[in-house]
């Protein structure tokens, strides 16, 4: 939600502190600001205000009343002075009908003739566009004005619109029959249905409760006459039916998170002072208030001792301090017991607080969450259970990487499989996956590609990850194995054999591949262990090197590498390092990686015998795709060092 | 070639789960495995997230299509039996409940809580560690597929400080550098108190660098006391039992440690990254 710092400012008589203070105590205290940018000569706050907060805070009186509390200073009721108009004798008169309490819990109505409907003054249009709301006329802008000061949704009809008999306009609040549609204020034509709760007049649907309203009954620059609506709609229905008629608005997102209907009555006043400020004509008459309110509700209390207080936080916190506390968030209370227990009457406005853990936060972050000291825990009360699932999977790995296989994580979405997503990200990712072979084979494709950058003649990876088949979830294990040509060694499927082989005496277990082709193979894993024993502990699949070693990842590029090859002949006992370390050193950065290839001892027509060295280089830049003329430059450079050198030869 | 070369690489992900649970396990934390199809009533009902409420959205959601679920109920699957072992009252309705619960893609390791809790009296101390799922839009920072760390401790006495220590200690193991923690107002339904908590930044020790945005500070996890309506959930009384829980990310986790700066290339099955380490 955006909040403005000077509408907050306006509720109080002292000076609050600059705007990143601000944002730092809000954070700390009530919700995370998420940024703050100056605006003009304000300042507004991008506040991520969670569920829990959303009852009170959607409005700038409930962050008003969230700094009042933190800064422990006293708060206006209102951030305009509004005064009291006199009620007087209307032409029309208004009926409320509502079907159902439980989805209309109150409707505040009120009939306001002879208004003038003309631009808002400044100060109004100002504070809506401090937010980025656009103004649109005085009775609109102060129905917006209304509802981001205190939270309460307001909507206003054109009554000389309404259908009338004998002077009484009827508003009903019911459900909508399945021929209903409704052109919304922005135009748009939406088809009702039964679930849908609605606004009407007669067999007109004026707006769809709490949530949108609609161009029939529109404030218009001919209005003269008008309905003010302030109501308390059902969260749950109001969410239901935003979400299937895919419509969120500012108005809905407030009764979706549920708020008091005790705001009704004050907010229909609020609205009627500011309609008597800025839209007040010769003859303005305001009418009675219709408040249809069949379930008043009672402001709850809750017990809470000292005791439990500091037991869940784990504090030292003194009953003055609570008291205190309890002051600065403008709760009601009584002591009792000379301070051990409290009795707090919950204000309407705090839907959040229903048990005694929910005070128990008020008070935590009013006190400060940097003052909760650590406290130890006991030592360990009962051995850990050791995970025999989590034990072998590591024992694999370890096995398996030591045997030169590298793991990979693959995508549990594909295209193919058993179990369908409703609702899949892409139309290929609408399965959960079925094998672990799929993935594994796409992954030695991909990385074949970068077997020379890798410095790999084999691709050899593996995978422990759940599959989705035969209606359940189950882990397997799955090897692949691609040789690039240049491999010398044997085929894939002979190498998944002995790898087996040796997996398999190291478990002692039997391994059977359910599927095994081509360089691929995996398994059940769930089988595969199944009857190995639960070892006592973890301590055998410790992972070395982790502290040892301060691993740092080094950014892939994403230009494509470029390979060259050098050999050179050296005199006998100039060894392979002494050749790599001139390489190196010549090459520079671009050089990612280098590999030997090639050795051969030649004997000369002179009698001497030379040894050639052949290394496949690899140059790849972080910030540019390499032109051979940069990388042919690099390897006269090369070359020229390595000839520079008594008896080498570059061939 | 020598032999370092001939050697494979363990996944950064593993690296960082493994670490997880030594310095967990070293605390008593025992890790305890959950399944990645969950039904609607572990992944939210049970854990205070009522359907229709406001704080459903905090978890975008990929629901199963229904053809399967017939299939699941049937077999073993799910790993930890969904019943309650000690008979509590309402017992049939839950069970009703639970049965006719929709299937999703768990968004959070947190129904591992109540799964354990179901068939194990406290004192307790579990971690779960493994792959969640969300409805999003994939970029740099964010994966529909993604892992958390999960650790739930109940007991007689449990408070909102020892949750600082453990949190703390575990940081400052995982980093291998002194950490301070800072706990901020938050929501989540399973908890509450709830908290935000960001650990001062383990490079530059609160300087501000890139690392923390130049904040000083890194956000890395949500925790809490665990909600009373969540230990009535499982058949536990409040006045008996308190507990906190705390959740991290550990993709998250592991792009802070090695200076990975795209979530994405965790699960392309790409050695350039896998081989870094």
């Amino acid at each position: 939600m955006k909040i403005s710092y000077n509408w907050l400012q306006n509720f109080f008589e002292k000076k609050l502190p600059d705007a990143e203070k601000l944002a730092d105590l809000l954070t700390m205290h009530s919700f995370e600001i998420e940024s703050f940018e100056k605006n003009g000569n304000d300042f507004v706050f991008d506040a991520k205000i969670l569920p829990n907060m959303a009852h009170h805070c959607l409005s700038h009186k409930g962050v008003a009343s969230e700094i009042s509390a933190i800064l422990a200073i006293p708060m206006k009721t209102a951030s305009v002075s509004l005064k009291d108009a006199p009620v007087g004798k209307t032409s029309s008169k208004l009926e409320i009908d509502v079907s159902d309490s439980n989805l209309c819990r109150r409707y505040v109505g009120r009939i306001i003739e002879n208004v003038e409907i003309k631009p808002s003054p400044k100060w109004l249009k100002d504070r809506l566009e401090s937010i980025g709301q656009k103004p649109i006329n005085n009775i609109v802008d102060a129905a917006n004005f209304v509802m981001f000061e205190i939270g309460q949704p307001m909507h206003a009809f054109d009554l000389d619109k309404l259908n009338s008999e004998n002077g009484v306009v009827k508003i009903a609040v019911k459900n909508a029959s399945a021929e209903d549609s409704i052109t919304t204020l922005d135009g748009k034509s939406v088809v009702l249905d039964e679930n849908t709760l609605i606004i009407s007049n007669g067999k007109n649907p004026l707006a769809i409760a709490g949530i949108k309203g609609g161009n029939f009954a529109e404030i218009g620059k001919t209005t003269k006459n008008i309905i003010i609506e302030s109501a308390n709609f059902a969260p749950s229905l109001i969410r239901r039916t935003s979400r299937r008629l895919n419509i969120l608005t500012d108005s809905s997102k407030r009764f979706e998170n549920e708020i008091s209907p005790e705001k009704a009555l004050k907010a229909m006043e609020m609205m009627t002072s500011l309609v008597m400020e800025t839209a007040r004509g010769e003859n303005t008459i305001i009418g009675d208030i219709c408040d249809f309110y069949p379930q008043k509700i009672i402001q709850s209390k809750i017990e809470i001792s000292l005791r439990e207080i500091n037991n869940l936080l784990g504090t030292d916190i003194k009953s003055s301090e609570v008291e205190e506390i309890f002051q600065r968030l403008n709760f009601d209370f009584e002591t009792k017991k000379g301070g051990e227990n409290f009795s707090v009457t919950i204000p309407f406005d705090r839907l959040d607080i229903k048990i005694k853990a929910d005070l128990i936060e008020e008070i935590a972050r009013i006190y400060g969450y940097e003052k909760i000291k650590e406290q130890k825990i006991s030592s360990v009360a009962k051995p850990i259970s050791i995970n025999k699932s989590f034990y072998y999977k590591n024992k694999i790995r370890n096995f398996l990487a030591k045997n030169g296989f590298s793991e990979v994580y693959t995508y549990t979405f594909t295209d193919k499989g058993e179990m369908e997503m409703e609702n899949p990200i892409a139309s290929d990712k609408n399965f959960l996956r079925a094998n672990l072979k799929d993935g594994i084979k796409k992954s030695l494709d991909f990385n074949l590609h970068y077997a020379d950058l890798l410095g790999l003649e084999q691709i050899k990876i593996f995978e422990i990850g759940k599959i989705f088949k035969d209606g359940r979830e189950t882990d397997y294990l799955a090897v692949g194995i691609m040789n690039s040509p240049a491999f010398k060694g044997g085929k894939e499927g002979d190498e998944i054999k002995n790898i087996s082989d040796a997996l398999s005496k190291d478990l002692e277990v039997s391994i059977k591949w359910e599927f095994s082709e081509n360089g691929i193979a995996e398994i059940d894993f769930e089988k595969l262990i199944e009857s190995l024993p639960t070892p006592e502990s973890y301590e055998d699949i410790k992972i070395e090197r982790y502290d040892v070693e301060r691993l740092k990842y080094r950014k892939i590029s994403p230009y494509p590498f470029v390979l060259r090859d050098i050999a050179v002949f050296v005199p006998q006992g100039v060894e392979e390092n002494d050749v790599a370390s001139i390489i190196e050193k010549k090459a520079g950065n671009l050089l990612v990686n280098k590999k030997l290839f090639d050795v051969f001892v030649k004997k000369f027509p002179d009698g001497t015998s030379k040894t050639s060295f052949a290394f496949r280089l690899v140059f790849q830049s972080q910030e540019k795709t390499l032109s051979d003329e940069e990388i042919n430059k690099i390897m006269e450079k090369v070359s020229k060092s390595l000839n520079g050198n008594e008896g080498w030869q570059v061939r | 070639m020598d032999n370092e070369e001939k050697l494979g690489h363990i996944h950064p992900l593993t690296r960082v789960i493994r670490r997880t649970n030594e310095i967990f396990s070293e605390m008593g934390f025992s890790l305890i495995d959950g399944p990645e199809i969950e039904t609607e009533h572990y992944n939210f009902d049970a854990l205070n997230i009522p359907k229709d409420h406001p704080a459903r959205d905090m978890w975008d959601t990929f629901w199963l299509k229904p053809k399967s679920k017939s299939e699941i109920r049937n077999t073993k699957s799910p790993p930890v039996a969904p019943e309650r072992s000690d008979g509590g009252r309402g017992e049939t309705n839950s069970k009703l409940e639970i049965q006719n619960s929709k299937l999703l893609l768990r968004t959070h390791t947190s129904p591992v809580q109540i799964r354990y809790m179901e068939n194990n009296k406290p004192p307790l101390r579990i971690i779960s560690v493994g792959k969640t799922f969300r409805y999003e839009a994939t970029d740099a920072t964010h994966e529909a597929q993604f892992h958390q760390v999960e650790g739930l401790l109940v007991d007689k006495n449990a408070n909102l400080s020892n949750l600082k220590y453990v949190i703390r200690e575990f940081f400052e193991k995982f980093f291998e550098e002194k950490i301070e923690l800072r706990l901020r107002p938050s929501y989540f339904p399973f908890v509450e108190p709830g908290v935000e908590i960001d650990i001062s930044c383990f490079k530059c020790g609160g300087d501000k660098c890139s690392v923390c945005k130049q904040s000083g500070w890194i956000e890395v996890m949500g925790a809490g006391m665990v909600h009373p309506e969540v230990l009535k959930n499982v058949g536990l009384d409040p006045k008996d039992w308190k507990g906190f829980a705390f959740g991290a990310g550990v993709d998250r986790l592991a792009m802070l440690k090695y200076g990975v700066d795209d979530i994405r290339l965790f699960y392309t099955g790409d050695l350039r990254l896998t081989n870094q380490f």
